[in-house]
């Protein structure tokens, strides 16, 4: 009797053991310790024939070019060392341009153009293709620090860097 | 001269254990974080190149091109699109990647395209 008081006193004490086929649920419920995210959508590839079939893709938060598809015209340009997609009516960000805000500008390094279902590759630049754009402004990017350190040879290095860059919005593909 | 304790918890709030509230540790592993934080910059570039030349590969191959030849092809063509780009084309225009890949065929004789091999 006293045996089995122990045993049973000992098992309501003893924490319930997560070992398979053991169905025992917790004894405490669990608490929240920070608010719940959200569902991420599951980030797939979407391509031309896929939007052909399904043109109702829902919109995540964050669109970008692999989430909702290649758009119909667009042209590839090659802006402040890098190579960038551009559709008319958006802007996007480079490196500093040398130019004042406000400013219509030209972009004539044209790598590729897609307009109207046809998709020309130039070699290397497109002829006659060019991207034009309105400055927006000439922001900085957020601070990044720059530290070096070599351990037990009394070497230290801080510095912080703001990459200036500029805002463009494309007015026109062609 | 060793980190501000201002940048010390800006950086190593919410480290696991005493890394997140004793400033001894948590300056340690501060410095530690920002070190791999630099070298963390250089190495995502040298990863995203790797992750678009998979991607071109992948694309290419669909139709029965290696990536060296193709890469190879563009160049013969003086096609200058970079990893990053030809890698987003591949993922959302598979006809025109297509197109670039049966280009790339016809100029290097694969698949009984066109003549002998370009020299």
């Amino acid at each position: 009797m006293q045996l089995a008081q122990q045993r049973a006193s000992a098992a309501v004490c003893r924490r319930p053991q997560a070992f398979a086929g053991a169905n025992v649920p917790l004894a405490r419920s669990v608490r929240p310790v920070a608010p719940a995210r959200q569902q991420q959508q599951q980030r797939s590839f979407v391509c031309q024939a896929a939007a052909v079939e399904a043109p109702t893709a829902k919109p995540s938060g964050n669109p970008s070019l692999l989430s909702v598809g290649a758009p119909d015209t667009y042209a590839i340009v090659e802006v402040g060392g890098h190579q960038m997609f551009v559709e008319p009516g958006k802007w996007y960000t480079c490196n500093r341009l040398q130019v004042e805000p406000g400013s219509k500008i030209k972009f004539g390094r044209v790598l590729a153009l897609k307009q109207g279902g046809t998709f020309s590759v130039g070699k290397p630049y497109l002829e006659g293709a060019s991207v034009e754009a309105e400055v927006l402004e000439e922001l900085k990017a957020p601070k990044v620090i720059v530290y070096k350190m070599r351990p037990k040879k009394h070497y230290r290095r801080k510095n912080g860097h703001r990459q200036p860059l500029s805002k463009f919005m494309v007015t026109r593909v062609g | 001269m060793s980190l501000h304790r201002r940048l010390v918890w800006k950086v190593a709030k919410g480290f696991r254990g005493r890394a997140g509230t004793c400033i001894k540790l948590a300056r340690q592993q501060a410095e530690k974080a920002l070190q791999h934080a630099y070298r963390g910059r250089k190495e995502k570039k040298r990863e995203a190149r790797s992750l678009w030349i998979q991607r071109v590969n992948a694309g290419s191959r669909e139709h029965g091109v290696k990536y060296s030849e193709f890469q190879a092809g563009l160049k013969q063509m003086n096609v200058q699109l970079n990893r990053k780009v030809l890698s987003e084309i591949a993922a959302t225009e598979p006809f025109s990647f297509q197109a670039l890949v049966e280009q790339v065929k016809f100029m290097r004789g694969i698949g009984g395209g066109g003549g002998g091999k370009v020299a």
